[in-house]
C-alpha cells in the first residue's frame, strides 16, 4: 500500500536535538494510519532517540498519503 | 426500510448497505429527469427529437438525419408527411411556438438525407420471415426484421421498394435515398401468391399488412386491424409497423409479447425547467426550409430537462451531478469492500439542508440518502476520521466546557429556558447576552439559560450515538428546572428539539413579536432562510414580521423560504470540505447586494465570511454584534467568555481560571492555524508540553524550536521561540499518522 520509503533528508549540521544538544542523523522510523505502517526515514535525535516530522513533510506527503487512506 | 444485513469479508472489512437494490430503483424512479421531453414523449415513433434540435442547431442535419435513420430509414416521407402532433406538444407552445420539428425533418432530409450515414452491424439470423402486402407498412416491417438479421421474403404486388414511397409523393430520389438501407439485407421480393394463412408454413413467422390481414390466423402470423387515412401522416403506420415486427420477433425468440407498448402518445412527466426562457415565434415555415433557418429553428429548442433540484445547489453544480446519479454513486459507494471509495467526499459534501428536496417536484430525497450512507460509513469504520472530527470536538466542547444549564436566579424551577445555541455564543455572545437579559427582564415566572449544542453536528457527521448524547444532557437539565418552555435563538436547534424531544420549543422571534418590538431601523433588508426553517412557514412568516416590528422593508432574494440555498455551515461541510462551504457561501451571499438579514448565526458567520453585508435579526434587535467574523479559536474563547460572564455577573458564581501561558503569534500565523484548523488551545497543549519535557527540535541557523504532543488523533507540532514576554510562535502544522 502506496510508497515504502518516501522521505528522506539530510538534517546534518542543521538541526539539533534541544534536550540533548545532539545534532540530528537520519534515522529509522514508522509512521502508521488507519492499520497501514510505513517505514521511513526521519531526522532523530541519535541520544534520545527523538523523532522530528518537518512541516513540508507533514502538509505535503504525510497529508496525501492520510487522505488516500481514509478513502481506502 | 430494508436493511441487508452486514458481512463480514476477510479480516477487517465491513460491508453494510443502505438499501437493496429495489429501494436503490425506487428511490431512483421518483426522479423523473430521464422521462422524454414533450415531443419525443407525442411522436409516434418516440423520436429523439431533442438531440436531432442539438445537432441541428450546430447545422450538423447529416448527424440529426442519422439520429432519425437509427429509429426510421424513412426520413423524406416523414418530411413530406409527418403530421407534427410534436410541436404541439412541445414545452415552447406553452409560452410560444413549438418547435416546428417537420421543418427540421426537412432539413435533415435535405441537407443530412444524401448520406447513408453509419452502417449498422446486422447480425444474421436463421429464420425466415415473410412479409406479405403492397403498402408502405409492409416495406416498413420488411426493414425492421431486415435489419435484425433474418432473412426475408416480400409477397408483394409491388414493382420495387420504392413503390410504396412513391404514392407517398415522394420523388425517385428520394424514395431511392429512404431506401438505400435495404441493400444491406438478405431479403427477395417475391410474387404475391397463394392463400396467406398457408404462408405460415412457408415461413417461421409472417407480417401482413392490414388489408391482408384478418382474424382466425395461424399463430405465427401477425398484422393488425388498425387502418389509417393518409392524412393522418405516415409515422403512425410506422410506428404500428414496429410493433407488429416487435411480436413477431418475440415469437420467433420464444418470447412473450407481454410488456411490448401499442403505439400511442406517452405522458411525459418530465418537469421541464423554464426559468428565463421566452416565447418566441418559429423562424421558418417547413416547405423548404433554408439551412440557416432551419438551424435557428433548431436553436429554439430549450433541450428540455429538469434543474430544479440543481439550480439552487453548488454543490450539484460543482460536483456535475444530480440526484438520480448521485444516489447509484453512492450506492456503489458502499458496496466497495476493498478499494478506493470514490464517493467518500461526495457524501461529505452535501450540506444535508434539504433545499433540493423542497425544490423537487417529485420530493426527491437526496440529503436524506447522504445521512445514511455517513452514518453506515460510521458503523463500518469507513468514515474518513479527519472529515468530521474538528466538528464533533466542537460540539464535545459546547456540551463540556462551554456547557451551562442554571434556572432564574432565586428559581429551582423556571417557567422559560433561553437556548441560544452553540452558533450564537460562538458569533456573537454579546448577542445572546443581551436576548437573555431582554428576556428575563420582561418575562415573569424565571427564565433559565442552557448553553450547550442540540447534537446537530453530531447527526450531521452520521453520529447518532453523539447526538443523542447532547439532547440527553438537554433533556436532564430541562426536567431539574421543571420541565420549562424552552426557547430557542436558533431555528435549526427549534427543529431538533421539536423533532427528536418532548421538549416544547419556540423560536426567540415568536416570543419577542409576542412581547412586543419597538422600531430601531428604516432599512431595506432581504432574508437568508435557514435550513432549519425549511418547510415551516409559520417560522418564516414570524421573522419577516419580527423584522418589520423592528422597522425593517423586507425584499425576497431569489430564492428564498423553503428554496433558500444553504450558508454552506450545514451537514459538516465546513468541516470536511471546507472549499466547497466557502462557494456555497459565496453563491448565498450572491443573491442581493443589499443587506442580508439571517436568523440563523452560522447563516451570519458564512455569509459575512462570503463578503456580504450581512446581520442577525437579534444583533439588528439589540444593537450588539462585530462586523468582522470570529476564528475558530475566538469561536470557542467566546463561548467561555460568555458563561464565565454570565456565571459571575448573573449567578455570582466564582470562576477559577487557570493561568495561561503568554503566547504571542507571528503576523499572519493565526490565519493559517485557522486554515489548518489548529486551535490556540492545542497551541498551548504543546508548549505546556514542552516545558515539561523539554524537548524540542533546534534550528541553530533560523534560531526557532520545534515540539509537539499528540492530542487524540492528531499530532500537533509548534514553530516558536522563547522571548522575555513569553513565547512567540511562527506557525502551527499537525499530522494523523503517528510515528515511531
Ligand atoms: S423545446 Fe426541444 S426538447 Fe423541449 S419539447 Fe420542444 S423540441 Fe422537445
Ligand atoms: S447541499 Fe442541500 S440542496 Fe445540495 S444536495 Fe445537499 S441537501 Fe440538496
Ligand atoms: S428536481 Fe431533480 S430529482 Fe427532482 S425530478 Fe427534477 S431532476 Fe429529478
Ligand atoms: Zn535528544
Amino acid at each position: 500500500m502506496g510508497e515504502k520509503t518516501y522521505y528522506s533528508m539530510d538534517p546534518m549540521g542543521k538541526l539539533k536535538c534541544h534536550k540533548c544538544k545532539k545534532e540530528l542523523v537520519r534515522g529509522r522510523a514508522v509512521f502508521s494510519y488507519l492499520g497501514n505502517a510505513f517505514p521511513v526515514e526521519l531526522p532523530v535525535c541519535p541520544e534520545c532517540g527523538y523523532i522530528y516530522v518537518p512541516e513540508e513533510l507533514a502538509v505535503g506527503k504525510v497529508l496525501t498519503v492520510e487522505r488516500s487512506l481514509e478513502d481506502k | 426500510m430494508e436493511h441487508k444485513d452486514r458481512g463480514f469479508v476477510g479480516k477487517h472489512y465491513l460491508m453494510k448497505q443502505a438499501f437493496g437494490q429495489e429501494e436503490l430503483h425506487r428511490r431512483e424512479a421518483v426522479c423523473t429527469r430521464e422521462d422524454p421531453p414533450g415531443c419525443t414523449a407525442a411522436c409516434p415513433l418516440h423520436l429523439d427529437i431533442r438531440t436531432v434540435c442539438a445537432y441541428g442547431a450546430k447545422g450538423d442535419f447529416v448527424k440529426g438525419a442519422g439520429v432519425i435513420r437509427r429509429v426510421t430509414p424513412f426520413l423524406h416521407l416523414l418530411a413530406k408527411s409527418c403530421p407534427g402532433v410534436c410541436q404541439e406538444a412541445c414545452a415552447l407552445s406553452r409560452i410560444g411556438e413549438g418547435i416546428q420539428v417537420r421543418t427540421l425533418e426537412k432539413a435533415c432530409a435535405l441537407y443530412g438525407g444524401k448520406e447513408r450515414g453509419s452502417r449498422f452491424l446486422i447480425p444474421r439470423k436463421n429464420k425466415k420471415v415473410i412479409v406479405g402486402g403492397d403498402d408502405l407498412f409492409a416495406l416498413a416491417c420488411c426493414w425492421e426484421l431486415g435489419r435484425k438479421g433474418y432473412e426475408i421474403f416480400w409477397y408483394t404486388r409491388c414493382k420495387n421498394r420504392k413503390e410504396p414511397l412513391l404514392s407517398w409523393g415522394l420523388t425517385e430520389e428520394e424514395a431511392e435515398a429512404d431506401t438505400a438501407s435495404y441493400e444491406l439485407f438478405r431479403m427477395t421480393k417475391k410474387e404475391r401468391a397463394g392463400e396467406v394463412s398457408e404462408w405460415a408454413a412457408w415461413g417461421d413467422a409472417v407480417c401482413l399488412s392490414p388489408d391482408l390481414w384478418r382474424t382466425g390466423l395461424p399463430e405465427n402470423i401477425f398484422g393488425t386491424e388498425q387502418s389509417w387515412e393518409k392524412k393522418d401522416g405516415a409515422a403512425w403506420i410506422l410506428a404500428w409497423a414496429k410493433y407488429v415486427s416487435a411480436k413477431a420477433e418475440r415469437y420467433l425468440q420464444g418470447a412473450s409479447s407481454e410488456g411490448l407498448r401499442k403505439p400511442g402518445p406517452q405522458e411525459s412527466r418530465l418537469y421541464v425547467t423554464m426559468d428565463g426562457v421566452e416565447g418566441s415565434r418559429a423562424f421558418t415555415d417547413w416547405e423548404k426550409p433554408d439551412r440557416e433557418l432551419a438551424a435557428a429553428e433548431a436553436g429554439r429548442c430549450i433541450q428540455c430537462q429538469c434543474l430544479e433540484c440543481i439550480k439552487g445547489c453548488v454543490y450539484f453544480q460543482e460536483y456535475k451531478k444530480n440526484p438520480r446519479g448521485a444516489i447509484r454513486e453512492i450506492y456503489n459507494n458502499l458496496s466497495i469492500v476493498m478499494g478506493n471509495h470514490m464517493a467518500n467526499g461526495l457524501i461529505n459534501a452535501c450540506d444535508l439542508c434539504g433545499q433540493c428536496k423542497s425544490a423537487c417536484p417529485n420530493g426527491f430525497d437526496y440529503p436524506e440518502v447522504c445521512k445514511m450512507a455517513r452514518q453506515i460509513m460510521v458503523e463500518t469504520e469507513k468514515m474518513p476520521p479527519s472529515a468530521h472530527e474538528f466538528g464533533l470536538l466542537d460540539q464535545q466542547f459546547s456540551c463540556r466546557e462551554g456547557f451551562l444549564a442554571r434556572s432564574a436566579p432565586g428559581y429551582d424551577r423556571c417557567r422559560y429556558l433561553f437556548f441560544p445555541g452553540c452558533q450564537a455564543s460562538a458569533v456573537s455572545p454579546d448577542t445572546a447576552e443581551a436576548a437573555y437579559r431582554d428576556l428575563s427582564g420582561r418575562l415573569t415566572g424565571g427564565v433559565g439559560l442552557l448553553l450547550s449544542c442540540c447534537g446537530a453536528l453530531a447527526q450531521w457527521a452520521g453520529r447518532e450515538d453523539l447526538a443523542a448524547e447532547a439532547l440527553e444532557q438537554i433533556r436532564t437539565a430541562w426536567k431539574e428546572m421543571g420541565e420549562p418552555q424552552v426557547i430557542c435563538a436558533c431555528p435549526t436547534c427549534m427543529k431538533i428539539l421539536r423533532e427528536r424531544t418532548e421538549i416544547p420549543a419556540v423560536g426567540v422571534w415568536q416570543t419577542l413579536l409576542e412581547l412586543g418590538t419597538e422600531p430601531v431601523t428604516e432599512q431595506t433588508v432581504a432574508i437568508q432562510d435557514a435550513c432549519g426553517a425549511r418547510g415551516d412557514a409559520r417560522t418564516q412568516e414570524q421573522i419577516r414580521d419580527f423584522a418589520e416590528a423592528l422597522g425593517c422593508k423586507v425584499e425576497e432574494m431569489p430564492l428564498s423560504g423553503d428554496l433558500a440555498p444553504c450558508c454552506g455551515y450545514g451537514g459538516m461541510v465546513r468541516f470536511a470540505d471546507p472549499e466547497m462551504a466557502e462557494k456555497k457561501a459565496a453563491f448565498a451571499a450572491g443573491r442581493t447586494s443589499g443587506r442580508i438579514l439571517t436568523y440563523c448565526m452560522a447563516c451570519r458567520d458564512q455569509l459575512t465570511r462570503a463578503g456580504a453585508d450581512s446581520i442577525h435579526i437579534l444583533e439588528l434587535a439589540y444593537g450588539t454584534g462585530a462586523p468582522s467574523v470570529p476564528d475558530l479559536s475566538q469561536r470557542r474563547a467566546n463561548r467561555l467568555r460568555l458563561k464565565e460572564k454570565l456565571q459571575k455577573e448573573i449567578w455570582k458564581e466564582e470562576i477559577r481560571r487557570e493561568d495561561m501561558l503568554p503566547v504571542f503569534y507571528e503576523d499572519g500565523a493565526e490565519e493559517e492555524m485557522d486554515r489548518r484548523m489548529i486551535l490556540k488551545s492545542d497551541v498551548e497543549a504543546v508548549l505546556k508540553a514542552y516545558e515539561a519535557s523539554g524537548e524540542a527540535v533546534e534550528d541553530p541557523e533560523k534560531g526557532w524550536l520545534a515540539a509537539s504532543a499528540r492530542m487524540g488523533n492528531v499530532t500537533f507540532w509548534v514553530k516558536f521561540t522563547e522571548t522575555e514576554k513569553g513565547y512567540l510562535v511562527y506557525g502551527a502544522y499537525s499530522h494523523r499518522m503517528t510515528v515511531e
